[in-house]
């Protein structure tokens, strides 16, 4: 059964919500942060009391799902979300209170804002949605195992529509942190945002944008990662060739990672896109990656920034991105009509 | 599809394994006392449920190389881990693609804490090793390199639920075909981070927690870890402690860190994995109740088990006044002793249970029993943000 990006809807440090087609031509940003473009959430949250209680990501999150809400129009059947290090703002803030407090008189909201089911049970008060509900946190295989749970919702007729949604900030502490531990190094560069999808087993009007399937791969060197590609391929009755654009998770043109150059060598037939110097990185940025491969076959066009050889037509592209050389996931996204 | 459960294993306060575990239960001896683990200014205030063994010792059952930093989460969830594959023989069986899926609300927290304290003075300081193992992820993958189970690898983290939502998940892969088995529960290891937050929230009690009794006044926090095989009835597979026949998530949606008092959360939770099992709630013989020792959980979850088993109320129980609230890992802890209670027939005291809540006067079973007629176990695990989560036990 297909599954279908019914909606979608991205925070992120390049375009702004509600912002749906992207820039023709965009500067990239300097140094080595990211930091997400906040929309206006008036009008997103309306009530001021409930917006002033909110953590930014809290905000965002809920921003971006209700963005993509206005443009289903439905409850969702299932509330699953993703990310990597949660609501790292509150998280931080409470061990800072710990400390300087010593234990004593500690306010509960950042320790309860802190849990990562935070923006998926936001999602559902603000919604009123007493739907399934679930939380994935495993560094590059958290938003997969949301698309991969949305899609065995669906595809068991347990719900209709899902709602999928990926968050994370950056603060200063985890963007230290991650430059001690040399995240940065070769021209990487930091990021964060939201990203929110409504997946459907109907297209909609805009929903042209068909999922057809993911692959996870935990561990293993470039050539038996290669290996469970092929057969992944197989499985999806695709031949590489068949594949229009390659939407990799390099951090600059230039990289040498083995992994990147695999998937390179096997699509060898399409165009390299390459988004991360210009919205970053962070665990879920495949959730972004998705986001743009919507963008990309709904307008049928690669913008320049992101390749420097756009090919004539945009029917199917695979979303390529490892974590730290251990998550490896395969995203494969097709233009609706390539069936026939 | 019957997904059946071929191997569990746990670690808690009341022991190394389900024998050492079924042992306290059987003695009524509970695993709460005072915190030794790290200093705090609750030490000799909040009694808690901790694994009676250093992370050192931890170490050292596991055959770990000395000089590698493991967060306490990844140490206990190794242990559980390990008995439940051996349980289910897999080291022995070949080319099955095993699978493994963790629930946990704080992975290496008990190190970053160590971090954050020296990174606090200038950022250049604090150990990277105690830092790199801080997210979810680093106890899932350091636990299923150790026992090998890497064909697919994942956290969930819905709070107290994350080891019920694991289990559920597991079982959904399999029934998809995108594994043959997976070892699926949940861990927590104490630390500074979560009995802080409990505390601040004011729902610690400063004596032993009292489940299911009008007196209570709080949980006890504890640690461990409780995973369950989960597989297709096959030849090939030891012979099943159960079926896990039926299994819902529901969101509460209703507040933050609070059950509404009705519990409509746990209703909707129960009733839907009784559904999806096609059992008649006359059916169940035990409920294993998330039961907390809250004011708040044990009225909600109480009136949702009146209203749902209105005809007949099965023999209920919670274990957490043996085990403490271990939050991730409750889910798994709690399947793995509602695998054994369906298996052998027995029934699990509440402890320090003397009068029913008046609101809705369920009275628990206190003392233990075996070779009782137990079908079919109902395991709750509710979470903050309303994340209410149900597992139907039965047999095969």
């Amino acid at each position: 059964m297909n599954v279908y990006l019914l909606a979608s809807a991205s925070i992120n440090p390049v375009t702004e919500l509600p912002d749906t087609t992207l820039p023709a031509a965009i500067a990239c940003g300097e140094g080595n942060r990211r930091i997400a473009r906040e929309p206006d959430y008036k009008k997103y949250i309306l009530d001021a009391n409930i917006r002033r209680r909110m953590s930014r990501v809290m905000k965002m999150g809920v921003a971006a799902a209700m963005q993509c809400l206005s443009q289903s129009g439905r409850q969702p059947g299932a509330i699953i979300t993703a990310t990597g290090l949660g609501c790292l703002n509150d998280t931080e803030k409470f061990l800072k209170n710990i400390i300087e407090n010593g234990e004593h008189l500690l306010n509960p909201t950042p320790f309860t804002q802190s849990t990562f089911n935070t923006i998926g049970a936001q999602a559902a008060i603000v919604l009123k949605n007493t739907n399934y509900n679930t939380t994935y946190v495993h560094r590059g295989f958290s938003f997969e195992n949301a698309l991969l749970d949305a899609m065995m919702k669906i595809r068991d007729g347990e719900a209709a529509q899902v709602l999928v949604e990926s968050y994370e900030e950056q603060t200063d502490t985890s963007f230290k942190i991650m430059e001690r531990l040399g995240f940065w190094r070769h021209g990487a560069v930091c990021g964060e945002g939201v990203q929110c999808f409504i997946l459907s087993a109907q297209p909609g009007a805009a929903g042209k944008v068909r999922l057809k399937d993911v692959l996870c791969v935990f561990g293993g060197e470039p050539q038996t990662l290669k290996e469970k590609l092929s057969l992944f391929l197989r499985k999806n009755g695709l031949h590489p060739g068949e594949v229009d654009v390659l939407l990799s998770g390099k951090s600059g043109r230039d990289s040498r990672c083995p992994y990147y150059q695999m998937a390179e060598e096997v699509f060898h037939t399409a165009s390299v896109a390459v988004y991360k110097p210009f919205f970053g990185d962070y665990p879920t940025v495949s959730s972004l990656a998705l986001w743009l491969a919507a963008r990309v076959i709904t307008q049928q066009q690669l913008p320049g920034w992101l390749s420097d050889a756009p090919p004539q037509q945009i029917n199917r592209m695979v979303i390529y991105n490892h974590f730290n050389g251990k998550n490896h996931s395969f995203l494969l996204v097709e233009k609706e009509e390539v069936e026939g | 599809m019957e997904i059946v459960v071929s191997g569990v294993g746990m670690v808690s306060g009341i022991g190394f394994g389900t024998a050492e575990a079924l042992q306290a239960i059987a003695g009524k001896k509970s695993g709460m006392g005072a915190l030794t683990l790290f200093d705090s200014v609750y030490k000799d205030i909040l009694p808690v449920s901790e694994v009676k063994a250093s992370n050192s010792e931890l170490a050292a059952r596991l055959g770990l190389p000395a000089g590698k930093t493991f967060s306490r989460t990844a140490l206990l969830g190794m242990l559980a881990a390990q008995q439940a594959a051996t349980d289910a023989r897999l080291p022995l069986r070949k080319g099955l693609r095993v699978g493994f899926v963790s629930g946990t609300t704080i992975g290496g927290m008990d190190r970053s804490e160590n971090f954050y304290r020296s990174f606090g003075t200038h950022p250049h300081r604090g150990r990277l090793r105690d830092i790199a193992v801080h997210d979810c992820a680093d106890s899932t993958e350091q636990i299923a390199a150790y026992i090998g189970a890497t064909d697919y690898v994942t956290t969930v983290s819905t709070a107290c639920s994350s080891g019920a939502n694991a289990i559920m998940f597991g079982a959904r892969l399999i029934k998809h075909g995108m594994a043959d088995c997976v070892i699926a529960g949940g861990v927590d290891a104490l630390c500074k981070f979560t009995l802080n937050g409990f505390a601040s929230l004011k729902i610690l009690d400063e004596a032993v927690c009292r489940p299911l009794d009008e007196s209570r006044a709080g949980l006890n926090l504890g640690e461990g870890a409780g995973y369950v095989v989960l597989e297709r009835k096959s030849g090939d597979a030891p012979p099943p402690y159960c079926r896990l026949a039926g299994y819902a998530n529901v969101c509460e949606a209703f507040h933050q860190t609070a059950s509404s008092p009705e519990g409509h959360g746990p209703f909707e939770a129960m009733r839907q994995a009784l559904d999806a099992a096609g059992v008649a709630p006359e059916a169940v013989d035990y409920i294993n109740f998330h039961g907390t020792g809250t004011p708040n959980n044990d009225l909600a979850e109480g009136n949702a088990v009146k209203r749902l088993f209105a005809k007949k109320i099965p023999f209920l129980s919670s274990t957490k006044a043996f085990t403490g609230h271990t939050l991730g890992a409750a889910g798994g802890i709690e399947a793995v002793l509602s695998a054994l209670a369906v298996k052998h027939g027995l029934l699990y005291p509440n402890l320090n249970y003397s009068r029913p809540i008046a609101e809705h006067g369920l009275t628990p079973v206190t003392a233990f029993r075996q070779g009782a007629e137990i079908n079919t176990v109902l395991s709750n695990s509710f979470g903050f943000g309303g994340n209410d989560s149900s597992l139907l036990f039965s047999k095969t």
